[in-house]
């Protein structure tokens, strides 16, 4: 199951990145050692591994749309956010970020909350940004 | 605008060598020795590929609770199901398990093989119970 990962070039307007529900960031990369890709989220730490760099990040969007579904029902941001990526994978983004800023691609979680949690679509609005590394 | 090179930034010398050292594992053999040696659940989903193993006190609305979604390398497409070191490692890292409380772990799990004879194995390493009988 492979669903197309929709994937804009820059984010759409700063007011989207900031008052949407959680801004997270995802980097690419290619793991030399194993020989697979490897997507982390910077601030949750999620990982997903794979055969290629549209997979491992179309990967990471499905995972993370499980963990954001499930944080808004359960409301646990304490184990949400306990365990971001290592400081090594936020100095790789922050590099990348740098030197090639147009590089930052964006995509938009599809989110599976129930209505009785009072929440319309702008509240469940998350776009995570994306970046990938060459291998 | 010319393109500038990018220097590498590998990975810190103590990540990699947790990588180097953490095994890929079967997603089942691995769901099991977190149950047996952690006392971590783990919940499927409506997709065979991807499991949320969770901790004590094991009802996620309660803060202390960890948590974490896992998905098998390329969604499974490889049979068996396989987590990389990666996945290993963040997992280790949620529920704040040693890297060598899993290594000791995972020596023991591979060492627990069901003996096929085992009434034939018990009187050839007791030779003079043998006799005595």
């Amino acid at each position: 199951m492979t669903s197309v990962t929709k994937e804009r070039p820059a984010m759409a307007s700063t007011q989207d990145w900031l008052t949407q529900l959680f801004p997270l960031r995802v980097l690419g990369d290619y793991d030399e050692k194993h020989g697979f890709f490897v997507a982390y989220c910077l601030e949750t730490g999620s990982v997903t591994t794979a055969d290629d760099m549209d997979t491992v990040v179309d990967m990471m969007k499905e995972l993370l749309e499980d963990e954001v579904s499930r944080v808004m029902m359960s409301r646990n941001l304490a184990n949400f956010f306990s365990t971001p990526a290592p400081f090594e994978v936020r100095e790789k983004w922050t590099h990348l970020a740098k030197t090639s800023p147009e590089k930052i691609g964006e995509i938009r979680l599809d989110l599976k909350i129930p209505p009785s949690e009072g929440l319309d679509d702008r509240d469940t609005s998350t776009v995570i940004a994306v970046l990938k590394r060459a291998a | 605008m010319t393109e500038t090179p990018q220097p590498s930034l590998p990975f810190s010398n103590e990540l990699r060598d947790s990588l180097s050292v953490i095994p890929e594992m079967e997603l089942d053999d691995f769901r099991k020795l977190l149950k047996a040696h952690f006392g971590i659940a783990c919940e499927p989903t409506d997709r065979e590929y991807l499991v949320r193993f969770v901790g004590q006190p094991w009802d996620e609305n309660k803060e202390s609770c960890r948590a974490i979604s896992v998905m098998a390398h390329s969604r499974g497409k490889t049979a068996p199901l396989r987590l990389s070191p990666h996945h290993i490692l963040q997992v280790l890292a949620k529920f704040e398990i040693p890297q060598k409380n899993f290594d000791d772990a995972y020596q023991l799990s591979k060492k627990r093989v069901e003996p096929i004879r085992p009434s034939v194995k018990h009187t050839d390493s007791n030779p003079s119970e043998k006799e005595a009988s």
